[in-house]
């Protein structure tokens, strides 16, 4: 497969240059015309030479976190977990919650899970969705007396009836 | 410049045994497999088209350029295939040829297959996809180009891999090197530009985060130089690791030292499949050379560059 071995090497020489050029975020500074770009984007997307490898660089933010709060008809709440149990399935749950601190992603990504929860839990015809942010404070703000605080940033309940379709953009 | 020469010529003619593919081809499929596994419960939610995040907002969010679910179906459903069914089949598919990749069983389509659908299901589930998928679909494009089936595998003994060159195999694993390479100075240098990572904010943070509490570590705040050396440690494994790890003497040392710090992510964060997934690339990508009793194939066989 790929013909010659000069050929592999000059494949496989192009392939680690995207790769490098796009860790560096050649997205962001590419001197390539857009549609250029796009058309590289998609090899790369299709390759995995695409990516950004910025793993918690350069630094950690404060985190948001979203707590469920189902309500039956009689008004009785209960908290649910959306993930319990499953350690992977709440690491992919976590991934969207930071697109919950966009508001306008906000808008259309809450009243999804929401959906989604009144699909599961046919007891209750409302669910809170409340989103926290959780603030640590660095290690000199800890040794000084600072303790983890939740900030509260926004609250929406959605009833089943409203959130029977998702809320398009 | 005839040493730098040399040396050049050795890095990318030296001797690779085929059992370092064979191997990464194995773990590659093996983690696809339980990854599966895993997801199974909540697999409609993250891939349906009524899932948590429906196929019309995904699609409508997307930033990769994949092909999702959304573009198969309106394939299927002109010849009368629901949308359910044509998930159950990808799925059903994406096994198959994750199964017929593990045992080396027409490898290059089981690869090929098992890349596409992977790709579909990841441009399907962006919004919850994280590290752990794109290093996934970046070990399973390798399995796709690169001949895999050439040892350990149920395809070993056909023609084709009989002839693959040992300038190719190495080229292969060079290649998978360098992309590891090229990773870890890029995430390294990234961590080096901010404050977090040298005063030791960066791991004690992560570790308080909710997401990624996995025990009580606040103690930590009492022994803050603990925090300060991992991280000045993170960023030290993560920038040299191009030198350390091509380097004979260090080499050893700095695969373990590495391997430690996705155990340490996996563990101490939870970021199990992510952890496991890097620690197999790690292993696949320099294990034959560190640990050449696993990975040099039995003697007499002739996959092993001259």
């Amino acid at each position: 497969m790929f013909g010659s071995i000069r050929f592999r090497y000059l494949l496989a020489g192009v392939h680690l240059l995207m790769v490098a050029l796009y860790a560096g975020h050649f997205i962001e500074w590419s001197p390539l015309p857009g549609k250029a770009t796009t058309a590289l984007t998609t090899i790369g997307d299709y390759t995995g030479s695409s990516n950004i490898y910025s793993f918690f660089a350069p630094g950690l933010s404060n985190q948001p976190y979203v707590v469920y709060v189902l309500r039956s008809p009689d008004g009785k709440e209960k908290k649910y977990d959306f993930a319990a149990g499953n350690a992977e399935f709440a690491n992919r749950l976590n991934n969207i919650y930071g697109y919950y601190a966009i508001p306008e992603s906000r808008d259309i990504i809450a009243p999804c899970l929401a959906r989604t929860l009144l699909n599961q839990q046919r007891d209750f015809d409302a669910v809170k969705v409340v989103m926290v942010i959780q603030y640590i404070p660095n290690l000199k703000e800890y040794a000084a007396g600072e303790r983890t605080q939740w900030h509260f940033w926004f609250e929406k309940v959605f009833a089943r009836d409203s959130t029977a379709k998702p809320v398009l953009p | 410049m005839t040493k730098i020469r040399t040396i050049f010529q050795q890095y990318l003619h030296g001797p690779v045994p085929g059992a370092a593919l064979g191997l990464f081809r194995i773990m590659v499929a093996a983690f696809a497999l339980l990854q599966l596994v895993v997801l199974l419960p909540n697999w409609a939610l993250l891939f349906g088209e009524k899932g948590i995040i429906p196929w019309v907002i995904s699609d409508a969010l997307a930033t990769k350029h994949i092909v999702p679910l959304s573009g198969l179906t309106s394939l299927f459903t002109r010849i009368g295939m629901g949308t359910e069914a044509v998930v159950t089949g990808v799925s059903i598919l994406y096994a198959v040829s994750l199964l017929g990749l593990l045992l080396g069983y027409r490898t290059r389509v089981m690869a090929i297959t098992a890349w596409l659908l992977h790709g579909m299901l990841c441009a399907t589930a962006h919004l919850t996809a994280y590290g752990v998928e794109s290093f996934l679909h970046i070990a399973l494009f390798y399995c796709m180009v690169f001949p895999v089936g050439v040892s350990k595998g149920l395809d070993s003994h056909r023609r084709y891999y009989q002839q693959v060159s040992p300038a190719t195999i190495t080229l292969c694993i060079r290649v998978l090197q360098c992309h590891l390479a090229i990773m870890y100075a890029a995430s390294g240098i990234e961590k080096a530009l901010g404050e977090q990572w040298w005063n030791g904010d960066a791991i004690w943070i992560a570790l308080q985060q909710e997401q990624f509490r996995q025990a009580d570590t606040t103690w930590m705040a009492g022994h803050p130089w603990l925090p300060k050396l991992l991280g000045w440690a993170t960023v030290l494994l993560e920038t040299t690791y191009v030198f350390t790890l091509n380097h004979r003497p260090t080499r050893k040392i700095a695969l373990c030292a590495i391997v430690g710090m996705h155990l340490f992510i996996g563990v101490f964060l939870g970021l199990h499949l992510f952890a496991l997934l890097m620690i197999l690339l790690n292993l696949s990508a320099f294990g034959w050379k560190v640990f050449p009793g696993i990975f040099n194939p039995a003697p007499g066989h002739r996959k092993t560059a001259v």
